[in-house]
């Protein structure tokens, strides 16, 4: 997973961060190497990877091979800021966390550190996991869970990092080009379970009224959709009959959808006219929609090949009630096409196309919505792009737990 | 202020946003899948029979086999526990003495039924008889008993503040937690992913209030949109 992401953390960066003591270490790629005096804490010094775990990333894990653990095995291995001073070991200074091989302990902004877990020493994988949406740093060796080693981590930028200490210590990061020794992919399905878990636990409005609201939100949406018979069935057997739907509503319903399948049959006339019985004056308040029903209609003339009668209703209807300047475009579009043999194959042919229509039929159904005071969407389906927006959102302004949520369509959360 | 949480708030206007929705693209398909899903594992046959006519959306099991679900659903909400009741252990009879909570609450709505019919002496009976005793077993029980037990003492229950029992959402409440336990000895998926949904949505609302102010959805039913203020309102 790291591997595909050419930003992530790769290499070790040559002298980073250091006051000088990174002549004490040999880097080469993923390998570091103690070759300073090695006699005292003054003489650590700790290298960082070339790039930091970016912030978004929800799970990020890295492992170190211990090559060899030298003469007292003093290897630290975590995670740093860019501003920590690097002539120490990892977890000695503020905005560093390290969990060293000599013994044991985990190490957050002080010399001492805690007990934590086993010594580790040559031969070893220590791997480290930055856990972005916990906010957690844990520990394995050899690929078992050594558990939470800090909580409450917040830094925005860290660098995954090691330090050591003492003569020919050695080790071998693998940044994810290798297979890791520990399972990955299941830390990641644990955290996203851990997520659901807490999601489920958002206490849904009045416990009590649930079921109705859910109901309620099913039978909108199927009579927005005039499954007149579900509706009718489900406010039978979920609302107790507290709702019906109304001969008018079924009607408005109804009328609506004979206009859009006029507008995409061919019969501008007929949309026109039942438009304006559904919803009065609607053509009026959407001079742009009239505008466009007029050319569809011109267009029709032009797709049964009656030139004439396209020239004279151009001449007379068209060319006046153009007015803006989109109309005027799109009236001179849809002329060019009475200068061609074969209007379809024309530059401007996709006017004449089933997606022009179907695209009209759906601007006149919205304007119809509009003018009968009516939503375009059911709330179910206002919800679901609420819900879509907000994950957007909240990813985009890097919330690393938005990649754990698995979404393949509504209600897919999770699933 | 939270973690990782900047002091600025974003700020995203109605306009922006709405471009953020239009932007939303939703299948028909999924939506109805969504509502098919949501009736079988409610186990609403007929609608979900009807709605598989209508709309030609696939159930995805066979609907003949929810139908025993159905009638013990029919019956809590109808009134009728005792007929759930033994039905469900025709089922499968560890369903019940399994589930100590379900059991509690089936009994909670059978007194509630003999309350709702003015049998105050035949409810007083059966909460001493078989309620009591279950409370005392288990004190997470014992306010909901108590809570219940209180209805005896109003004449006109609609006005007291345990209302809320008599209420139809009650029945539904009880029917949902039985059909849930009974797919879930079925090993079927217990919960519709509706709920999900808007439990998802108020998580993810309730995250991005930290962060930043944009039109919220605080009614769900409506589904409209609150305009973007300077305090972010936490409905829920």
């Amino acid at each position: 997973m790291n591997s595909s992401n050419r930003s992530a953390p790769a290499y070790w960066e040559k002298g980073s961060g250091s006051r000088g003591n990174s002549r004490h270490l040999e880097v080469s790629g993923q390998r570091v190497k103690y070759i300073g005096p090695g006699s005292a804490d003054k003489d650590a010094a700790s290298v960082r990877a070339n790039t930091y775990v970016s912030p978004s990333h929800a799970i990020y894990y890295f492992e170190v091979q211990i090559v060899s653990k030298g003469r007292d095995g003093y290897i630290g291995v975590g995670f740093c800021t860019a501003d920590v001073n690097m002539d120490r070991l990892p977890g000695w200074e503020p905005q560093s966390y390290g969990y060293h091989g000599d013994d044991g302990n985990a190490f957050r902004s002080d010399g001492k550190g805690r007990r934590y877990g086993p010594t580790f020493g040559t031969g070893d994988v220590i791997g480290a996991l930055l856990n972005r949406a916990e906010h957690t740093i844990s520990y394995f060796k050899n690929g078992i869970d050594l558990g939470t080693a800090f909580t409450d981590v917040s830094e925005e930028k860290l660098y995954p990092c090691v330090g050591m200490q003492t003569h020919e210590e050695e080790v071998l990061a693998n940044f994810g080009d290798a297979p890791f020794k520990a399972d990955v992919e299941s830390m990641k399905v644990e955290a996203a379970r851990r997520l659901e878990a807490q999601i489920s636990q958002t206490a849904l409005p009045d416990r009590g009224k649930v079921g109705s609201i859910l109901a309620e939100l099913i039978f909108d949406y199927l009579v927005h959709h005039s499954y007149f018979e579900s509706a009718a069935v489900v406010a039978r057997d979920l609302l107790d009959g507290a709702v019906e739907v109304s001969p008018k509503d079924r009607d408005e319903v109804r009328l609506r959808a004979g206009v859009a399948e006029a507008v995409i049959a061919g019969r501008i006339d007929d949309a026109m006219s039942d438009a304006e019985r559904v919803a009065p004056g609607v053509l009026q308040a959407h001079p742009s929609i009239l505008f466009r029903l007029h050319c569809q209609k011109f267009m029709e003339l032009v797709r049964q090949r009656d030139d004439e009668g396209a020239m004279v209703f151009g001449r007379t209807v068209l060319v006046k009630a153009a007015t803006t300047g989109e109309d005027q475009e799109l009236l001179q579009d849809a002329l060019s096409l009475l200068g061609y043999d074969d209007p379809a194959s024309s530059p401007c042919g996709n006017l004449l196309g089933t997606k022009a229509r179907e695209d009209l039929a759906k601007s006149l159904t919205a304007a119809i919505l509009k003018q009968t005071g009516r939503r375009e969407h059911s709330a179910l389906e206002r919800i679901e792009c609420q819900l879509e927006a907000a994950l957007g959102t909240l990813q985009n302004l890097g919330d690393p737990r938005i990649g754990l949520i698995e979404r393949a369509g509504p209600g897919n959360a999770f699933k | 202020m939270g973690r990782g949480e900047s002091p600025e708030k974003k700020k995203i206007f109605t306009k922006e946003w709405e471009s953020k929705l239009a932007a939303v693209k939703i299948r028909k398909e999924d939506m109805n899948r969504l509502v098919m899903n949501f009736l079988v594992t409610e186990g609403y046959v007929e609608a979900a029979q009807t709605f598989e006519k209508e709309s030609g959306t696939q159930p995805g099991i066979d609907l003949g086999a929810i139908t025993d679900r159905m009638e013990i659903r029919k019956a809590v909400q109808s009134g009728n526990v005792e007929e759930a009741i033994e039905r469900v252990n025709d089922l499968n009879p560890e369903i019940l003495e399994e589930k100590q909570q379900l059991s509690f609450h089936l009994q909670q709505q059978r007194l509630i039924e003999l309350i709702r019919q003015g049998k105050t002496e035949d409810a007083l009976e059966f909460a001493q008889e078989y309620l009591a005793p279950r409370g005392e077993e288990n004190p997470a029980l014992l306010e909901e008993l108590e809570r219940t037990m209180a209805l005896l003492a109003f004449e006109d229950t609609r006005s007291s503040p345990v209302a809320d029992l008599m209420d139809i959402s009650q029945r539904q409440k009880t029917a949902s937690e039985l059909n849930a336990a009974i797919l879930s000895s079925q090993c079927q998926e217990r919960e519709p992913r509706l709920p999900g949904l808007l439990k998802l949505l108020l998580w993810a609302q309730n995250q991005l209030d930290c962060k930043a102010n944009y039109p919220r959805m605080n009614d769900l039913v409506s589904g409209s949109l609150s305009e973007p203020t300077s305090e972010a309102q936490n409905v829920y």
